[in-house]
């Protein structure tokens, strides 16, 4: 084979490795999780239920806590991209799987951006100042907070010693959990990135999150005002 | 190259016209720089420490105007005068050593530096408080007089502060008012963040275990933004608040107020205000 033959083949393994590493690093960045669409509630509003685990039970990371959204169908979808409908009131409901594990700041604790200032845990109503005198910052499991919607809601867990814990998600009612319901009111358009504030993880992550805490998918997304 | 045959004689005469040539060039620019793009230097004038940092910027433009246009000037006499003609003529002789442009230049750099080091200090000491720069846990620059203590407490991912001189309450928006002295003070619950108030000239990073004080006085009401200037995970691109405010002083006792009020029940479960914060061990991972 000839200099310029072996130049020329030389150049076009470096190009195919190179497109492959290209095509990998696009198809990578464009990974996300599906979105979902909220429900019609029975009242015609739209409304959003949500789970939250302690472990998921399958795939790649079964000891990591995740959210899982609930389509119209009933089924569940290990997701935390959520399309809401602008300009409308939206009604979340909450079904609390995990235990509890305290905020790192407490801050966080206390409800924000709610309409009227209400919040429904296992079917008693807080409104509010009683909101932030009700919620201990160390019993809460998760929070839902989108900082574009100056929305944070914190989850009270179920306690650590209650039976019938849920370890395969998705859990059923019957599993030990709070319940947890509030409206959220969506303004124009836009995507707003929402996160967890409560350090989650397996394995503490005290000074810093991580693993679950920082993947899309489980306890951060986006919320799609559409 | 000497086109009458002097190359010595042709040396001292470029030299000469070339320093004339900068002298009028760098006489006309200098004080246009001065008088037109100074006043729109970065980053403004939206607190004492911006102005400072504006006037620094200034002094600093003017002084690198002249040496830029010294550059020019030396770099297009040469294209013009020593171009290649396409007459075949060889290139210069290589010059090594010239021990007066050597001296100037040294002197030169010198008095910059003496001028500059002196200046930058008393800026910094004196009139900026600081200059928007933070100062660890003890200032040695400090402004006179009583200051508005408020804490900055970064966490993955968003920016919270507190206000010890009412109760220690926390808010998710700074506000501030105007021409008073705010005394940040600026922490991390987790990993290293970086508080930037953009408009304002502040930069203060935010460690976890740290107190690090940094002094402002905003000069107008206003917007101002916030970013978080150092990389902490993955939603540190929207770490950031675009609405934080500066507020006439009655404006700001109101808000403080309606905060005190959302504060009522939180205060109960927030810890102890302090200049840092250790989270305590948690449930799951201990």
């Amino acid at each position: 084979m000839g200099i310029k033959a072996r130049g020329s083949l030389v150049l076009l393994i470096f190009a195919l490795l190179i497109g492959s590493f290209g095509v990998y690093v696009a198809a990578f960045a464009r990974q996300r999780p599906p979105s979902v669409a909220v429900m019609v509630g029975a009242d015609g509003a739209p409304t959003l239920v949500l789970q939250t685990v302690g472990t998921l039970g399958f795939g790649p990371k079964p000891d990591w806590p995740s959210f899982l959204v609930q389509r119209s169908d009933g089924s569940w979808e290990q997701t935390t991209v959520f399309n809401l409908p602008a300009y409308s009131t939206v009604r979340v409901k909450v079904l609390e799987y995990d235990t509890q594990t305290g905020l790192r700041n407490n801050f966080f604790g206390q409800p924000q951006g709610l309409v009227d200032d209400a919040i429904t845990v296992d079917s008693k109503t807080f409104t509010g100042s009683d909101i932030v005198t009700t919620f201990n910052p160390d019993l809460v499991a998760h929070t839902f907070t989108v900082p574009g919607l100056d929305v944070s809601v914190p989850f009270v867990g179920v306690t650590n010693d209650a039976p019938n814990q849920c370890s395969v998600a998705p859990c059923d009612e019957s599993n030990a959990h709070r319940t947890i319901e509030f409206d959220i009111k969506t303004g124009a358009p836009g995507t707003f990135r929402w996160q967890c504030f409560v350090p989650c993880a397996p394995g503490g992550f005290l000074y810093g999150n991580g693993g679950p805490m920082q993947t899309v998918g489980f306890m951060d997304g986006f919320v799609n005002v559409v | 190259m000497s086109s009458d045959g002097d190359p010595d004689r042709a040396e001292i005469s470029h030299g000469r016209r070339i320093f004339f040539i900068w002298l009028i060039v760098a006489g006309i620019v200098t004080p246009l720089v001065a008088l037109f793009v100074t006043p729109y230097l970065p980053p403004g004038d939206a607190s004492v420490q911006a102005n400072n940092q504006q006037g620094i910027n200034a002094i600093l433009l003017v002084l690198v105007v002249p040496i830029i246009l010294g550059c020019v000037v030396y770099v297009f006499y040469s294209f013009v005068l020593f171009r290649d003609r396409g007459d075949g003529r060889p290139d210069s002789p290589v010059l090594r050593g010239n021990r007066r442009v050597t001296v100037w230049w040294i002197i030169g750099t010198c008095l910059i530096v003496a001028f500059v080091v002196p200046y930058g200090t008393w800026q910094w000491m004196g009139p900026g408080v600081g200059s928007g720069s933070a100062q660890g846990p003890k200032p040695i620059a400090t402004p006179p007089g009583e200051t508005l203590e408020v804490q900055v407490i970064g966490q993955q991912w968003q920016f919270t502060y507190r206000y010890p001189s009412f109760g220690g309450i926390e808010t998710q928006e700074l506000v501030i008012p105007e021409d008073q002295y705010v005394e940040l003070h600026v922490t991390s619950l987790d990993v290293n963040h970086s508080f930037w108030a953009v408009g304002l000239a502040l930069k203060a990073d935010a460690v976890n275990g740290a107190d690090n004080v940094v002094f402002v006085s905003a000069t107008r009401a206003g917007e101002f933004k916030i970013r978080c200037a150092e990389l902490c995970g993955l939603w540190h691109g929207e770490m950031y608040q675009n609405d934080a405010r500066v507020v006439p002083e009655a404006e700001f006792q109101t808000w403080i107020q309606q905060q005190t009020e959302l504060n009522e029940g939180l205060l109960a479960y927030l810890p102890p205000y302090a200049h840092i914060y250790y989270p305590q061990p948690f449930y799951r991972g201990d």
